[in-house]
């Protein structure tokens, strides 16, 4: 091949993800004639989140799946997808981040040098598991001691419901949750299945309290490097394997609430008015409002309806 | 720092030259200032860990930032520890050759151990400083400032430790060796770099080139393992890759800011508090007189000890730190060699990979999709096992020891000695309560551990000597600088060689062996033994589980039998010497030189591999305790 492009990324070499990934990388080779070859690495094997946006950035790496709240310490405006309650279902998500919110966001990207894929990729809205209590409403979220991945965002949300977020590495979840250092996390099913959460938790609230998904960006000067008629090509088995990978990650979601349960993990289902009216109450949506800008959040709600 | 004759031995001149002078002032200064600071951060960093834990454990009020700003404080406690290590010729290194040869060459490899590394420094430090203004423009997720507070640590004490190297150049006070030596240092790289566009089409070869010849040329000539390790990822990237170099820089700031780590200086600080406030001597006294007239008694302690505490900490390294003050000086003692404990201590690391809740379990579950819970339960027997291997060796090596003089004591005695020692023996078991009982993580456990001895050494022990402080928080940094350190470029390295994408070549390799199950097994017990020398232990895992367990299960071995097969086979390579990254933290953490090791080492591994051949033979070992 006359170029390899690296891909690096954070999930299972099973994850619908990598999958579609494989295959995008495989229609590349067809359709340049083996000119383009991209290699995928799965799990963390060239780094962690943050070293990863690093390299994309640098060129260490050419492709990267930056999760909305990791290439957020880049770009705030990226967060404005994971706001609490924000989205009540995935055509309301895919109208907005394919539509004018995406493309906000996507011009913030160019603007630090990364060139963004059209489409985003699905990570799955995010769940609460707990060991003690299910979740019903935002009452039994009180002190709750819940992991959450460090992020602003993240951690104003679960503060503004009364929970106790706390910060802990991923790698020391499993065992943090089994010795009880802390009693809940949050992360979309299919993470819960991969990471094994289910053997440590009872129970799993589907909150849907905020959508997760992946921006595929591109090192900016290793795209301006690629011959147009390339960059074609490129563009559209990534985007074309996007669409399929959100279908798929949609079907894995159906099933999972199945296997997991055959495991164990008792589940139930919550109403989203009571989180937000609690998230209003504490003043969340003012206060992300402030800090995303007027423009950015009237779009926001253009599709999802009046949050604020 | 007595006895760490591992450092290099530049010695401060005997008729100092002018220049030599000044140097020993500037050096005095500079490096009183970095120790301060470094001893600081030490005392920092237990502080926030321990305001964490009781934050969240009694007021369950979280603090969020605290990690960050551990992580972040981590980082620099550890660049400058390197150069505190730097300063004092402590990064571990190989000197069996360089001992072996004439006066004159020995004088400059000497040298050449130190013009390597900083020839090294030289190279990354515009990448550093490159590195660390592009971090500027990430904002931290917790506390909200810039990145630059955490990366500005790596320019800072890659410049901190040309410094100091520059420094040891000159206080050296020889001329020629240093002429000599900054001169073929010079020659080499301009080699490599003339080298470079015949090297660049040899493709995946370069992995050979660089990751064994490289590699192995610089550990046997005497250049610090890290350096070693360093020149070799910078050259191959640089030379044979379009990687941009401060890529490497990146990989250095992960490997060597990640949090679990952090419970290297504390479990080390920890060692330090038992010894210093006499917890430790009344351990020992009382294992004395159960275990005094038994012939290489305390061995098996040893190997006890590092059953129970293993997969507290998360670090084996750490483990190791807080047993090692406890056990080692009673130990030689009585007569045991010092090599002889530092291959012991390093095969008991290899040993207890499999003892829950290992990082390691966890990070095969995770990657292959095998329960976790049921490693768990898996891997307790296969540790028993490896250990009854290493007991055998010991029983054999210290069958004929002269025990005649001991007094055998008397149960009232016994009794006696047993009180004394009860705060101190409490300890391990408060510790492991702690992680049990979720009061605190893994890495935040030490601070509880720290606590505890900074109590028992005021209120029941009576002794604690402030004045002492100071000195061993220094030396609690610097070896955290210098294991650190070693990681930080063992991770770098690891990058280099997954980035090539060899391991797809590989694994295909491996599948196509002939002999079926056995064919498979043997082959892979071969190749983690080596992948863990050269990967740094988990990222042979995560880059092979996910390839080689789907083979392991076409060829119809158990998941979890092949989890303890190819964990204890990449334990073997990362405790074994030369690559292993853990023989060298042993080394480091009992101040035993990594040579005198190596005479006893193989029959402790001998007996490792034998005990995995057993495992590897009788899968019930592995899943006769599973549940389905
Ligand atoms: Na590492
Ligand atoms: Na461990």
């Amino acid at each position: 091949a006359d170029i390899t492009l690296k891909f690096g990324n954070n999930l299972p070499a099973s994850h619908p993800l990598n999958i579609r990934a494989n295959e995008a990388a495989e229609r590349i080779a067809r359709e340049t004639d083996g000119r383009i070859k991209v290699d995928v690495f799965p799990n963390n094997q060239l780094g962690g989140d943050t070293d990863m946006l690093s390299q994309v950035r640098s060129g260490g790496i050419d492709i990267f799946n930056a999760g909305t709240l990791v290439i957020a310490t880049l770009a705030p405006i990226s967060a404005i997808t994971g706001v609490g309650f924000a989205f009540a279902n995935y055509d309301q998500v895919w109208s907005a981040v394919d539509g004018p919110l995406g493309n906000l966001i996507r011009a913030a990207f160019a603007k630090v040098g990364l060139h963004t894929f059209e489409k985003m990729w699905d990570n799955g809205f995010r769940q609460i598991t707990t060991s003690n209590r299910a979740i019903t409403g935002p009452a039994d979220l009180a002190r709750l001691k819940i992991r959450v991945p460090v992020s602003p965002m993240g951690i104003a949300l679960f503060q503004a419901l009364g929970a106790s977020p706390t910060s802990l590495q991923f790698s020391e979840v499993y065992s943090a949750l089994q010795t009880k250092v802390v009693d809940a996390q949050e992360n979309p099913l299919a993470i819960v299945e991969t990471a094994k959460l289910y053997e440590v938790q009872k129970f799993c609230s589907l909150t849907n309290h905020s959508w997760d998904g992946y921006h595929m960006v591109f090192n900016g000067r290793s795209w301006r490097n690629l011959p147009d008629n390339d960059k074609t090509i490129v563009s559209r088995a990534f985007n074309e394997a996007g669409l399929q990978q959100r279908a798929d990650l949609r079907k894995l979601n159906e099933t999972l609430r199945a296997q997991l349960t055959a495991k164990g993990l008792a589940f139930n289902e919550t109403q989203p008015e009571g989180f937000q009216a609690k998230l209003r109450e504490a003043g969340f949506y003012q206060e992300w409002q402030g800090r995303f800008g007027n423009e950015a959040w009237s779009v926001l709600e253009g599709t999802v309806g009046r949050l604020a | 720092m007595a006895g760490h004759a591992a450092s290099l031995t530049v010695e401060a001149s005997k008729a100092p030259l002018g220049i030599a002078r000044v140097a020993v002032a500037i050096d005095r200064v500079l490096g009183g200032a970095v120790e301060a600071a470094t001893a600081a951060l030490v005392a920092i960093e237990v502080i926030v860990l321990g305001v964490g834990v009781v934050a969240r454990y009694c007021f369950h009020a979280p603090l969020v930032w605290s990690d960050e700003l551990a992580s972040i404080l981590f980082l620099w406690l550890s660049m400058l520890g390197a150069v505190v290590a730097l300063r004092r010729g402590e990064h571990m290194r190989m000197t069996g050759l360089v001992s072996r040869v004439p006066p004159r060459l020995r004088a400059l490899l000497e040298v050449f151990a130190l013009t390597a590394s900083i020839g090294f420094l030289l190279l990354i430090l515009p990448h550093a400083l490159e590195y660390a203004q592009e971090e500027s423009f990430i904002v931290t997720p917790a506390l909200e400032i810039s990145n630059a507070w955490r990366a500005a640590a790596l320019p800072t004490g890659m410049a901190l430790m040309l410094a100091a190297g520059g420094l040891r150049l000159m206080r050296s006070g020889t001329f020629w060796p240093v002429v000599l030596a900054i001169v073929l240092t010079a020659l080499l790289m301009l080699a490599f770099w003339l080298a470079g566009p015949v090297l660049k089409p040899l493709g995946k070869l370069n992995l050979l080139v660089f990751f064994v010849g490289v590699v192995a040329t610089n550990v046997f000539a005497g250049v610090p393992i890290a350096f070693s390790f360093a020149l070799a990822t910078f050259g191959y990237l640089s030379l044979t890759t379009s990687t941009p170099m401060l890529v490497m820089v990146g990989r250095l700031d992960e490997g060597m800011s990640h949090l679990i780590l952090l419970a290297v200086p504390l479990f080390i600080f920890l060692g330090a508090l038992i010894e210093m406030t006499g917890m430790a001597r009344a351990m020992i006294q009382f294992l004395a007189s159960l275990l005094g007239h038994v012939r290489g008694g305390l061995s098996y302690v040893l190997i006890g000890a590092m059953y129970l505490v293993s997969g507290i900490s998360g670090s084996k390294i750490a483990d190791m730190a807080a047993i090692a003050p406890v056990l080692f000086p009673e130990m030689k003692k009585r007569g045991a060699k010092p090599g002889d404990l530092l291959a012991l201590l390093s095969a008991t690391g290899a040993q207890t990979e499999t003892i829950p809740p290992s990082i390691v379990l966890i990070t095969i579950g995770s990657v292959t999709g095998v329960s976790i819970a049921a490693l768990f339960t898996g891997g307790m027997l296969p540790a028993l096992v490896l250990g009854a291997a290493l007991w055998i060796v010991v029983w054999w090596r210290y069958r004929g020891e002269d025990l005649s003089q001991l007094a055998r004591p008397t149960a009232p005695e016994i009794l006696k000695l047993a009180l004394v020692a009860a705060p101190a023996i409490a300890l391990p078991f408060v510790i492991r309560a702690a992680v049990v009982e979720g009061v605190a993580t893994a890495t935040e456990v030490s601070t509880i551990g720290i606590a505890y001895s900074v109590v028992a050494g005021l209120l029941i022990y009576r002794r604690f000597d402030w004045r002492r402080l100071p000195h061993m928080l220094v030396e609690t940094a610097s070896l955290t600088g210098a294991i650190i350190f070693i990681i930080g470029c063992a991770t770098a390295m690891a990058w280099g060689l997954t980035q090539s994408g060899f391991s797809q070549d590989l694994a295909k390799l491996m599948a196509g062996v002939p002999g079926g199950t056995w064919g498979f097994l043997g082959v892979s017990i071969v190749a983690f033994i080596i992948l863990g020398s050269v990967l740094e232990g988990i990222p042979a895992i995560v880059l092979f589980g996910p390839l080689m367990f789907p083979i392991a299960k076409q060829v119809g071995v158990h998941e979890v039998h092949y989890a303890m097969v190819v964990i204890f086979a990449m334990g073997i390579g990362l405790f074994a010497p030369p690559f292993g990254v853990g023989y060298y933290g042993a080394a480091a953490i009992s101040k035993i030189n990594p040579d005198e090791g190596l005479k006893f080492i193989w029959g402790y591994l001998l007996a490792l591999l034998l005990g995995l051949l057993l495992v590897a033979a009788v899968p019930w070992i592995s899943i006769g305790f599973l549940n389905s």
